[in-house]
């Protein structure tokens, strides 16, 4: 599929070239990238949103560096994770107005676009799901942002046209904290990114002071997994030992018990007789379809879990989200590694206050009002343990 | 077999589809019981067709086929099938299957839909391989026969119908001299027990030698049929095949010689 | 007379395949990988609910799936005189993956609409194939048919990538690519019995009507004057055995390469005769894939998908008896 797509595109692009003079000419004239081997200190910006005559020079994720000689003033998101990337950028206060083309991948992601962006409806361009690089150009962007492992499918084509591409990855802590770093520079308020890099930092460092005295002995045993049921076929799937989940429960002071099954890239299906031989303490679980405390109870009176410890020391939980869950690479991932810490933790977590959490968290990172939180935000919140 | 004829074939007109051609074109003919009857003519005129038709797996536009008094379309196939067997002039056989079972696939119209050989079948099979004296290739692999093998155990299969009529389609054509003596003996011994034998060919000397009967065909009709001796004339060959053809009488056989020798 | 070997071979691969599901409930990954002791069983309540709720039914679904597939396979290969046919042709295994992608997409979770897609698109690419094959203008009623189905197949292999494409890559996609993959973790009870009504009638028409394979696998007019309805009974033939692999499709996914080689081993190992290897294709295709299931639950902590340990023990088995077992069973 991927191959094909690439041979496709490969096409076209032959095809656009031989019929334009030259390199493809981008319709932001401003915009003159190049790539530089050497490396060059990032200029620093005012924090206003004034437009900087300096060029500015960015490092993303895949190392690459790009040097804009003026700040890029459309920005696109593409690609899978296109909501992923664009949650961090709205947390800057320019990505109302210099977004001007998302990905429409899923139905429900819009209605977040719409609570943190007024001008979402009128000014903001819908790309079809799997949008190429044709479909990309009307929107003239200045640049186009996307994960990396997209690059040699839809970067390197539109970087061909002239179209400068910057990767982000935001899947760690540490490449959170890099790319919101690389965003801000992008949007010309540097002073923004260090902001929300300290308070996540501050979160994670209260967490840090919290789990450091526990001894590992004690880190309870934790199973966190996916439950899906499309089509029939229930499927318990553990994340990846790589990814963010996996973190998040070491971080939260937890022993993550699936690890043996998790050597692969990304979702692992395990059987119940493989968990029933690791018998957790604690399970969580994550369900992307709808509210998972349905899931959880069905669970619980199902005759095989209630062989598990788990179940029977009522350790079952489903994993709280609001718009989306807490637990994928999206800013939201510090709501729910607070949660995790509440939950395994709760004796020495005392400190920790998930509505004040997810009310400051909305404030700080997005600016909304306490109004729009608890009319907004606050309904979509499913299920939590207070 | 009740009536005298077999197999009777009355104003047949056949072609395979309607934007083809003709091929039998108000073919009339009869089969006697008990007689050994060659069917002759030029390649292309339809033999091979009027076989087909015999059996009931082709529908003539106009015309009925009669089996032993029965219009064939009114007898029930099975019945069809231990009445008459075919013998085809070759046959891909596509899996290696061992010549008893392959014979015994012959038992079918006397078995049910879901029924299959058994031992009283088996019987019958190796009496049939013993007649023709081929019991000792009963466990040989049939895709690794020869050519003269593989025809004897297509006509152990058909015989294995039980059949009161045997059609075959150029039995000895692709025989040498002496293979070709010996099927035509076994012909000869099949009609000795009351089975009618039908058989198509392109060689008249072939028909000279053991037929009763004979059946010429020429442009989709039957343009002589009846007692060998008087079809198989000078005239009449010479019309069916358009070549100048004499009928000679050598030491007691008839032989035919084409009036055309040498390169012209 | 001359079935006394095979008997002696019969018996044997029945015992086998007894003794491999006997096995097969001692294996799995509780309470530690690979074995668990008859006495944990006997004591561990826990235990025996695994047993009995999660690794009985799925031996069983491992069992009649691989006697499906392996039987269609032999079923399809003597109806279509060809060695290297398998049920993958006709458009019937793709079809069932087109119906079961299109029911993850539109019905979510719901196991009937699920059965009823696959079962209902594997039976239309059956009868698409049968109708395209009447159609066409060339070559001879196999070769047609043969044909068809490739087009079919391949009509249905487009349509399961768009729908592939359309999909939410972090959840349904995952989902639609392992399950073309082929697996049996979800097996439970319930869906032995929603494949139980379709399966052994399924089976059982093919069973019986075995023998007439032998007829059908021969020249058109051969069959004909031997009193069979070739047509027909190729229909019926194919029904069953399309209807039983389909069923079992929708719940494991697309497995490959056991309707392709288990009946050659059955060939070789019974003889070309179906009235035999057919049975024995039914014995040899369970045990494969019971034996590929058991390590696909067992080996590592996650699940192996079905349809890559079948592929992989399927080709390799393959190879060695393709080349050396030369010697032709004389009986």
């Amino acid at each position: 599929m991927k191959f094909a797509r690439t041979i496709i595109i490969n096409l076209i692009l032959t095809l656009i070239i031989v019929g334009c003079s030259g390199p493809a000419v981008t319709q932001a004239p401003t915009v003159a990238p190049t790539r530089a081997p050497a490396t060059e200190a990032p200029t620093e910006l005012p924090p206003t949103e004034t437009m900087a005559p300096e060029p500015i020079t960015v490092v993303d994720a895949l190392g690459n560096e790009t040097t804009f000689a003026q700040l890029p003033e459309r920005i696109a998101i593409a690609g899978r994770a296109t909501a992923l990337i664009a949650h961090s950028v709205y947390m800057f206060p320019e990505a109302i107005n210099r977004l001007v083309a998302l990905e429409d991948r899923v139905q429900r992601d819009l209605s977040f676009y719409r609570v943190v962006d007024q001008t979402f409806e009128e000014d903001m361009l819908l790309l079809e799901r799997n949008a190429g690089p044709e479909q990309i150009i009307p929107s003239h962007p200045d640049v186009v942002l996307m994960k990396s492992y997209l690059a040699e499918s839809l970067g390197d084509p539109i970087e061909q046209l002239g179209i400068p591409v910057i990767y982000l990855d935001l899947e760690t802590p540490e490449q959170f904290e890099r790319d919101i770093a690389v965003i801000g520079t992008l949007l010309g308020n540097t002073a923004r990114a260090d902001e929300i890099v300290s308070y996540y930092n501050s979160r994670t460092q209260q967490i840090a002071s919290i789990i450091d005295p526990i001894p590992e002995a004690e880190y309870p045993e934790v199973l966190l997994m996916q439950y899906s049921d499309r089509g029939g076929e229930i499927a318990f799937n553990v994340p990846s030992s790589e990814w963010l989940q996996t973190s998040m429960v070491e971080l939260a002071g937890g022993e993550p018990i699936w690890l043996e099954a998790a050597q692969g890239g990304g979702w692992t299906i395990v059987g119940f007789e493989q968990i029933a031989a690791w018998d957790p303490e604690i399970v969580f679980v994550i369900y992307y379809f709808s509210d998972p405390n349905p899931i959880v109870e069905s669970l619980k009176e199902d005759a095989n879990w209630q062989q598990l410890q788990a179940t029977q020391d009522d350790a079952l939980y489903a994993f709280p989200g609001d718009f989306l869950s807490w637990d994928q690479p999206d800013p939201r991932w510090i709501l729910g590694l607070s949660w995790l810490t509440k939950t395994l933790h709760p004796e020495e977590a005392t400190s920790i206050d998930l509505k004040t959490e997810v009310v400051a968290f909305y404030q700080e990172m997005y600016g909304l009002s306490q109004e729009t939180i608890e009319t907004e935000v606050l309904p979509r919140l499913s299920p939590w343990t207070e | 077999m009740n009536s005298p004829q077999v197999i009777t074939l009355t104003d047949i007109s056949f072609r395979y589809g309607a934007k083809h051609r003709w091929v039998l074109e108000s073919l009339s003919a009869s089969i006697d019981h008990g007689s050994i009857t060659a069917i002759l003519g030029p390649n292309g005129v339809g033999k091979t067709t009027l076989l087909y038709l015999m059996l009931g797996l082709l529908e003539p536009q106009t015309g009925v086929i009669r089996l032993d008094g029965r219009e064939i379309s009114s007898i029930p196939r099975t019945e069809v099938s231990r009445m008459i067997g075919l013998v085809p002039q070759l046959e891909s056989i596509p899996f290696p299957y061992q010549v008893v079972d392959y014979t015994a696939m012959g038992r079918a119209p006397h078995l049910g839909l879901l029924g299959a050989p058994q031992a009283h079948d088996y019987q019958v099979v190796d009496r049939i391989l013993e007649m023709l004296g081929i019991s000792a290739l009963a466990d040989r692999n049939v895709q690794a026969l020869s050519g003269g093998e593989a025809q004897l155990i297509r006509i152990a299969r058909s015989l294995a119908q039980e059949p009161d009529i045997l059609l075959l389609d150029e039995p000895t054509a692709h025989l040498d001299l002496a293979n070709k003596e010996h099927m035509l003996q076994m012909l000869c011994r099949l009609a000795e027990q009351e089975m009618t034998v039908l058989f198509t060919t392109h060689d008249p000397d072939v028909a000279f030698s053991i037929a009763t009967d004979a059946v010429l065909m020429r442009g989709g009709q039957a343009i002589a049929s009846g007692d060998m001796q008087s079809v198989l004339t000078s005239e009449n060959l010479s019309n069916a095949y358009q070549l100048p053809i004499t009928v000679h009488e050598v030491e007691g056989h008839k032989v035919i010689l084409r009036n055309a020798e040498g390169c012209r | 007379m001359k079935h006394r070997n095979n008997k002696t071979i019969f018996g044997l691969s029945i015992l086998g395949l007894l003794l491999l599901t006997a096995l097969s409930l001692f294996v799995g990954r509780y309470p530690t990988p690979y074995w668990m002791p008859v006495d944990r069983m006997l004591e561990d309540p826990l235990a025996r609910r695994l047993v009995l709720t999660l690794r009985l039914p799925r031996i069983l679904l491992a069992l009649l799936l691989g006697a499906s597939l392996a039987s269609a396979g032999a079923v399809m290969q003597m109806l279509f005189r060809n060695p290297l046919v398998e049920p993958g042709f006709l458009g019937v295994s793709q079809g069932a993956a087109f119906g079961a992608s299109l029911s993850i997409l539109t019905f979510g979770s719901g196991s009937l609409p699920m059965h009823t897609l696959a079962i209902g698109f594997a039976l239309a690419g059956l009868v698409g194939s049968y109708i395209l094959a009447r159609r066409l203008r060339f070559g001879g009623w196999v070769l047609r048919l043969v044909l068809a189905g490739i087009a079919v197949s391949a009509l249905f292999s487009a349509g399961t990538g768009v729908l592939k494409y359309l999909a939410d890559p972090l959840t349904e996609l995952p989902e639609i690519t392992f399950w073309l993959l082929g697996g049996l973790w979800s097996g439970t009870w319930e869906d032995v019995l929603n494949v139980l009504p379709f399966v052994i009638p399924g089976l059982l028409l093919v069973f019986l009507l075995r023998w007439r394979l032998n007829l059908l696998s021969l020249d058109d007019e051969t069959a004909w004057s031997l009193g069979a309805s070739p047509e027909k009974e190729r229909w019926w033939l194919l029904l069953g055995a399309v209807v039983a692999t389909a069923a079992l499709t929708a719940i494991a996914g697309i497995v490959g390469w056991i309707g392709l080689i288990v009946p050659h081993i059955a060939r070789r190992l019974f003889g070309a005769d179906a009235q035999l290897h057919l049975p024995g294709a039914m014995i040899i295709g369970a045990a494969f894939t019971l034996l590929c299931d058991d390590i696909a639950r067992t080996l590592t902590a996650g699940e192996i998908p079905l349809g890559i340990l079948t592929s992989l023990l399927g080709a390799g088995v393959f190879m060695l008896i393709m080349t050396t077992f030369r010697v032709h069973l004389k009986r």
